[in-house]
């Protein structure tokens, strides 16, 4: 079956299931049952499924089948479980726990929904720059990288053309190859800092001899290397920050729904 | 496709994906990993590098080895002088590491700490006293709002949740919590049943065979089961006999069907939490309903109040009415003849007040609606009070038989059989035995001179009342107004065949109220002063003969059932004791008393001129006057006690109550219909109030109805029906039974045809969805109860 059939058959069962607990919900509203009662076990249920694809991780050496299966039962579980939650609550969510409850699990659910767009486009991203880093190795390389800008410049200061090159990168290269990206472009990075810096060495040419010239080409793709190095690096790290938001808010999650269910079961008189 | 090409059509920069990888669930990575050379064995669990127990050997130093036996693995090949390039690894990575936590790890450690974190919030706040604050899914509405604000603990969440603090008032669900509260103004509600019913009215509410079935299945049987399980094995057994009844009515009506009728919830019991859902904001109202939840029980479904809804069954008109007011005659010949318009609201509505269909009244009452025609003529009536006894006059000659014990009867009333026997004494003496067969010779008019001269049986129907009439003024001089209530309960035993019930005995007190005794024994003392056997003043002395100990005694002088024997020698005897002189002299010395002057505001006196008792009625609305009607009516025309051969009795009281009041029989006391404000006991006399308590099925408010000018007009949703032949007074003149049920049932099916019955249109053109509210406790309660299901005429 390919890729786009799966999903297509994906979408409709979660769809199909969310039509069905429509109408359960309807049934039960309709004979003045508790759709509460329903949709809270529902959801209690989706929950525990949901929380199955962090023990499946673990699980490195059972036969459960592979993980990118159990991801895609988990991000279409997950829309589901948004789905019935939406249905659970009522509209506005009133009491500071319900609040806090609702909130926990909106911000899994949209971090959820997050990692799964980022899945799909991170890659693509990453896969247009012209090399793989792995992100623990990102800190080795970008110092090689300024360690190389740094001599290259100390360099072009011997060819008798001037100090054009190595005033330049005092004032501009030192702290793009040195100092860490801002917060702004972890979060978003973009070329924008890279094509200027480009533009603004390709403007020395004028003030440059032969190897001066030869030597702001090698500084040019460093500046191109370093740059790359920044984006894996902050593509890298907002998705497994996100990543570990979404677990680290899940085990909240779980105990503010044990004690929501506690505290219902318990007020309505049954524990 | 190529085996290293990753999925998705991206390119391979050199990363070779199949190559095992790090245990991603190890807590420890190696300290080399950021330099793209971790070992493969990785740390210890216990965080140490796997080297760190490895011996190392010092690095060589050039000139430690032999060029010649230089095997290209020296550690020191970078100082070589020879130049030899060492394949060993870079001693750097080679030597041990600082192993680093695994990201991995470091995410489950922060999960961990934030869910601690979390929880320790969670503790802290149960610990504070804004606990309920924190916890509380909501505000709550408006009208439970203070709860929360009450200073001690188990009068805020455990005043509703059964167990929020602990096991609060020995109550165990929450229902029974909200009846602790709630119990006073829906005291049904109790029950948890569909509509605050009891299983025998909601199967008399649904009156469709099927129906039968499903209650009896599914309410009954349940009700049976959960009773044998409380130790009340009677009440479930009655329960399901209760069931095998409907049932067994049900196959008998022959279509009965479970399958078809039955409510798809089958829910035996209700609660409350099931329509009022709380914590929704002060502005939530609880009483608001999704009429999906209507529909959840209710066999005829339908969309909307404009479509589907069952037409209207004989609204409003389906109670009855208690004034015979004939709006059609009223209108079209009294006030016409006045030339007075004829304004509805002018009897119907007061602005000022609220009655449960809002400002509007069934009448407005006597003052207000009648008054101004019919005052005159009902004081004219009323100008020298009611007789409630009047001493008759008897044959002189018989009174002079010492056997009828009658020489002491006045001498102003010895010139033969004249007089006339009142309702009310005739009430009273019907709880005489001796008298009975008296009272069945006596007419309707109650006139001697109208009992038929055969034989002797005026004289001896009158001579035997007359002894009845002198026991009654003996007994109520002596005894007072209990001698009074003895009577009238001995009446009521004897005209029902049972004691008289709690109504009964509510007009019995009205009836005995004022009544003075000195006045009776004035009577005595005057009107029978010739009585030598008279000893009222010491009730222990007093001669058998004249005391009546605990019940109406018989009379010594004649056995029950028998008229008295009338001695024609007697009769003819002369009567020397009157003297007309005597009696003249008397009563020109002092003036008549007349009612109409000295008892302007009612009350009791004597006419010595005419031996009468009168009592002067406080106005129109006497309770005295009220309370002998329907006695009258319960005694005196009952099937057990018709005290006359014809037919039944026309209540003949001043005032003609019964000419407009339609008093309702037995079976109609104490419905919720008939409940006024103040009491039960005058419900039948009053139709201008209906209780704001009462949750009828049916509600409606005229309030802001009345505000739209289309509606003002009153004829615009009641409008009379068209012109019969007759006037009600026409009809209920034209029966042959004159009797009060007679003539009430003429009237009320008169009046129950005066209206056209409204139609669901009237209302839908306002009430749909694209205007006004249509939902169905717009127009519906939902708590009846056994008030409201009486009122359906159940």
């Amino acid at each position: 079956m390919s890729r786009q059939n799966t999903r297509i058959l994906a979408w409709t069962i979660t769809i199909c299931l969310i039509a069905l607990t429509a109408s359960g919900v309807q049934w039960f509203r309709d004979h003045l049952a508790d759709e509460s009662t329903l949709t809270g076990w529902i959801l209690l249920l989706s929950t525990f499924g949901l929380f199955l694809l962090s023990e499946r991780k673990r699980k490195i050496t059972h036969p459960w089948g592979p993980v990118a299966i159990w991801l895609q039962v988990h991000t279409y579980l997950g829309v589901y479980a948004s789905v019935i939650f939406l249905m659970h609550i009522g509209w506005p969510v009133r009491g500071a726990f319900e609040i806090l409850l609702a909130s926990c699990f909106v911000f899994v659910a949209c971090s959820g929904i997050v990692l799964a767009i980022y899945s799909r486009t991170v890659p693509k991203k990453l896969a247009a720059v012209a090399r793989d880093y792995p992100l623990e190795q990102i800190p080795v390389f970008a110092a090689q990288v300024a360690n190389q800008a740094h001599e290259l410049a100390v360099q072009s200061a011997s060819f008798g053309e001037g100090a054009t090159l190595a005033e330049y990168y005092k004032r501009r290269l030192l702290p793009f190859f040195n100092e860490p990206r801002g917060s702004m472009y972890r979060m978003f990075p973009t070329g924008a800092t890279k094509r200027r810096l480009l533009r603004e060495l390709g403007d020395l040419d004028r003030y440059l001899a032969s190897q001066g010239v030869a030597c702001r080409i090698k500084l040019s793709q460093m500046v191109q290397n370093k740059d790359d190095l920044d984006f894996h690096s902050a593509m890298q790290v907002r998705l497994r920050f996100l990543f570990a938001l979404h677990v680290a808010f899940t085990w909240s999650l779980a105990i503010l729904i044990a004690t929501h269910v506690i505290l219902v079961y318990r007020f309505q008189g049954v524990m | 496709m190529d085996q290293h090409q990753p999925s998705g059509g991206l390119p391979n920069h050199g990363i070779d994906v199949t190559a095992p990888r790090a245990n991603p669930a190890r807590p420890w990575v190696c300290g080399n990993t950021a330099l793209g050379s971790p070992c493969p064995t990785g740390p210890l669990e216990d965080g140490r590098c796997c080297r760190a127990n490895q011996s190392t050997k010092p690095a060589p130093q050039p000139g430690d080895c032999d060029p010649t036996k230089c095997d290209h693995e020296c550690a020191a090949a970078k100082l070589c002088k020879h130049n030899r390039i060492s394949s060993q690894p870079d001693p750097i990575l080679s030597a041990p590491c600082i192993p680093r936590r695994a990201t991995w790890y470091a995410r489950q450690t922060w999960a961990l700490n934030i869910a601690m974190l979390l929880a320790g919030l969670l503790l802290l706040a149960m610990a504070f006293d804004f606990r309920e604050e924190f916890f509380v899914p909501g505000n709550l509405s408006a009208k439970h709002s203070q709860i929360l604000g009450n200073t001690i603990a188990s009068q805020r969440c455990s005043l509703c949740h059964p167990n929020a603090h602990t096991i609060a008032g020995g109550f165990s669900t929450q229902d029974e919590l909200c009846m602790h509260c709630h119990s006073a103004h829906l005291p049904d509600a109790a029950l948890r049943s569909p509509h605050d019913l009891t299983d025998q009215q909601l199967i008399q509410l649904v009156s469709r065979p099927a129906d039968g079935i499903f209650a009896a299945e599914k309410l009954i049987r349940p009700t049976a089961v959960v009773a044998r399980k409380n130790q009340q094995p009677n009440v479930a057994q009655d329960l399901n006999a209760s069931a095998d009844i409907s049932i067994a009515l049900t196959t008998a009506a022959g279509k009965g069907n479970v399958q078809e009728s039955m409510p798809a919830s089958g829910a035996v019991q209700t609660a409350c939490a099931q329509c009022h859902v709380e914590h929704h904001g002060k502005d939530r109202d609880l009483k608001s309903i999704a009429n999906q939840r209507c529909q959840a029980c209710h066999q005829s479904r339908f969309h909307s109040f404009a479509d589907g809804h069952p037409e209207f069954d004989e609204y409003p008109y389906r109670t009855e009415r208690r004034i015979a007011f004939d709006h059609r005659a009223h209108r079209d010949k009294y006030f016409g003849q006045k030339q007075t318009q004829f304004d509805c609201q002018a009897c119907h509505v007061v602005n000022e007040q609220l009655s449960l269909v809002g400002n509007v009244f069934r009448t407005i009452g006597f003052e207000g609606a009648c008054a101004k025609c019919h005052q005159e003529a009902i004081g004219a009536s009323l100008a020298d009070g009611w007789a409630v006894l009047q001493i008759p006059s008897l044959d002189n000659q018989a009174l002079n038989n010492p056997q009828l014990e009658l020489s002491d009867w006045p001498e102003t009333a010895r010139f033969g059989y004249e007089g006339e026997i009142s309702t009310l004494v005739r009430v009273l003496l019907l709880g005489d035995p001796d008298m009975r067969l008296a009272l069945a010779k006596l007419p309707t008019s109650g006139k001697l001179s109208d009992i038929p001269e055969i034989g002797q049986l005026r004289a001896a129907v009158s001579l035997t009342l007359a002894r009845g009439i002198r026991k009654l003024v003996r007994q109520v001089a002596q005894k007072g107004q209990q001698a009074w209530k003895k009577r009238l309960t001995f009446a009521i035993e004897v005209a029902l065949g049972r004691p008289p019930n709690e109504h009964e005995l509510l007009l019995m007190d009205d009836a005995c109220a004022g009544l003075p005794p000195n006045l009776f024994r004035e009577i005595e003392s005057q009107w029978f002063s010739n009585s030598d056997r008279l000893a009222i003043t010491n009730s222990e002395g007093a001669p058998e003969s004249l005391g009546v100990s605990s019940e109406v005694e018989s009379s010594s002088a004649a056995p029950l059932g028998q008229l008295v024997s009338v001695n024609q020698d007697d009769l003819l005897l002369g009567d020397d004791s009157f003297d007309d002189f005597q009696g003249n002299e008397k009563a020109a010395s002092s003036p008549r008393f007349l009612g109409i002057q000295h008892l302007t505001a009612g009350g009791w006196y004597l006419d010595d001129e005419l031996l009468a008792v009168r009592v002067m009625s406080r106005g129109h609305a006497d309770s005295f006057l009220a309370a002998w009607n329907e006695i009258a009516q319960i005694t005196l025309n009952s099937d057990q006690a018709k005290t006359t051969d014809s037919a039944h009795l026309r209540l003949f009281t001043p005032g003609n109550c019964t000419e407009c009041h339609l008093i309702p029989d037995e079976s109609n006391y104490g419905k919720p219909e008939y409940h006024s404000q103040e009491s039960a006991i005058w419900s039948s006399w009053k139709s201008s109030y209906r209780a704001t308590t009462s949750r009828p099925f049916t509600k409606f408010n005229h309030s802001p109805h009345l505000t739209l000018p289309l509606l003002k007009n009153c004829q615009h949703c009641h409008e009379l029906s068209a012109s019969p032949s007759k006037t009600l007074a026409e009809s209920v003149n034209l029966v042959a039974d004159k009797s009060p049920s007679n003539s009430n049932s003429v009237a009320h099916e008169y009046l129950a045809t005066e209206f056209v019955h409204m139609r669901r249109d009237q209302c839908t053109v306002c009430h749909s969805n694209a205007s006004l509210n249509d939902s169905c406790t717009e127009c519906h309660n939902y708590h009846v109860g056994t008030d409201g299901f009486l009122l359906l005429g159940h």
